[in-house]
């Protein structure tokens, strides 16, 4: 190996970290994780990455960081073959770090830094005291059924810009119930932001740090959203309860509604985490995808095989549910979008004649024209995301079915 | 060269975890007018 006398080993910029990763795979696998970025692989290549993104091995000679390599494992490969490996993966090697994230989260902004919620989620860890986390779920079930059987009860008709504040609020605090978690049990978090997830806003909790964990905690970190939520839930079902105020009823059935869309598993919201999580499945919709490609290119012997697997109920009971989520979705914003289309000559109407007989444009000729506006951006709007949604459905199906 | 030359990695995806800030999953740009009717 003289040609690398003069080379330096492959330099891994970022932290090095790895662990044993339990999972359903027959064969040992270990987490190697690198800077936000978190691979599965084999004992040996995990111990070989370790070695070469330790900050000590940073500017030295292959012969140095082998003499580390050595020390670490047990059964060191020879030199020769550690030198190989290296230079045959050295680009590799040092591009781990800037792993490309595939997350379908676009347009991200950071609206708290890791750091403030570090210190925010030092001050709620006592929530997921056992005791705690179990009385919380029992006193919010119990709220909400007292509030189901009392809700004729309200006294005022209520606000809804209000309520929607108030539901916004509680998107925030779910998104502290996975940040607190993931602190709880150790592992790092990068903060809270916003995003566009396909054609929805959205608020998202950095958890990446949570792959170290084991599945229950990674669960528990996904529940942990819903968690809080449900704290909140409870606490404004109390205060509607003692007051009756209509404000408080619309933003709890607006928080319910958000709370069942999160436990979708068809898009990657809680659900899908949760769901990966309990079945201690990674990359779950990847392996969705490849599961069904394998039961629909295989022979009659291995298709009986994979039919009796754990896998093929998980596959086939996620791919009805999504067509029939997906057809739904498109079936509600198509009538609403026709609904829309149907109002606005009788808007553009109203507008019109407002302009004509020289009402105030900031009293009812004003309000005309604004309510014809923003029905027409509305349609707009509708329709590029129906079809943004129908396109995204078809190529997420196209990855699925056609490619190999 | 042997199978062990090979760097074999499986990236496991971004966990970010959501929650949409519309109420109505199906519509999050229905004009304002629809929103308090169909409240």
């Amino acid at each position: 190996m003289e040609f690398v006398s003069n080379t330096l080993p492959p330099r891994i910029a970022g932290d090095v970290a790895i662990a044993r990763f339990s999972c359903q795979e027959a064969s040992e696998k270990w987490l190697v994780s690198v800077g936000h970025s978190h691979f599965l692989t084999d004992r040996s290549t995990a111990e070989k990455v370790l070695v070469l993104g330790a900050s000590e091995a940073a500017g030295r000679t292959y012969s140095e960081v082998y003499d580390a390599y050595r020390k670490a494992v047990s059964e060191p490969e020879v030199i020769e073959h550690f030198i190989g490996w290296c230079e045959k993966n050295r680009t590799q090697l040092e591009g781990l770090a800037g792993a490309v994230d595939t997350h379908e989260l676009r347009c991200r902004h950071l609206l708290l830094s890791a750091s403030a919620c570090d210190r925010i989620a030092a001050r709620l860890d006592w929530l997921f005291r056992p005791s705690v986390f179990a009385m919380v779920w029992i006193a919010a079930f119990v709220l909400m059924v007292i509030r189901t059987i009392h809700r004729d009860l309200h006294t005022s008709p209520g606000n809804f810009w209000l309520a929607a504040g108030l539901a916004l609020f509680g998107i925030f605090l779910h998104e502290f119930g996975h940040i607190t978690a993931c602190v709880r049990h150790g592992a790092r978090q990068g903060g809270i932001g916003i995003g566009l997830y396909w054609i929805w806003p959205a608020f998202y909790a950095d958890v990446r740090g949570g792959w170290v964990l084991g599945h229950i905690e990674r669960a528990l970190v996904s529940l942990g959203g819903l968690y809080f939520q449900s704290i909140y839930l409870a606490t404004i079902c109390a205060v509607e309860l003692a007051t009756g105020d209509g404000t408080l009823s619309i933003a709890i059935s607006i928080s319910t509604l958000l709370m069942l869309t999160t436990l979708n598993p068809v898009f990657k919201y809680d659900g899908y985490w949760i769901l990966s999580d309990l079945l201690n499945v990674t990359n779950l919709h990847t392996r969705i995808g490849s599961h069904l490609q394998a039961l629909l290119a295989s022979d009659k012997v291995m298709r009986g095989r994979l039919l009796h697997t754990r896998m093929t109920g998980v596959a086939v009971g996620f791919a009805l549910v999504a067509i029939a989520y997906v057809l739904y979705l498109l079936e509600m914003m198509l009538r609403m979008v026709a609904g829309e289309v149907g109002r606005l000559p009788a808007l553009w109407f109203n507008a019109s004649r407002a302009i004509d007989r020289h009402l105030p444009i900031f009293g009812e000729a004003g309000v005309s024209i604004a309510r014809f506006s923003s029905t027409l951006f509305g349609v707009i709007f509708l329709s590029l995301a129906i079809c943004v949604l129908g396109y995204r459905s078809l190529r997420s199906a196209q990855t699925v079915l056609v490619q190999p | 060269m042997n199978e062990h030359e090979t760097l074999s990695l499986e990236i496991l995806e971004s966990r970010l975890e959501m929650e949409t800030i519309s109420s109505q999953a199906a519509a999050p740009w229905l004009p304002i007018e629809c929103w308090c009717d169909n409240k």
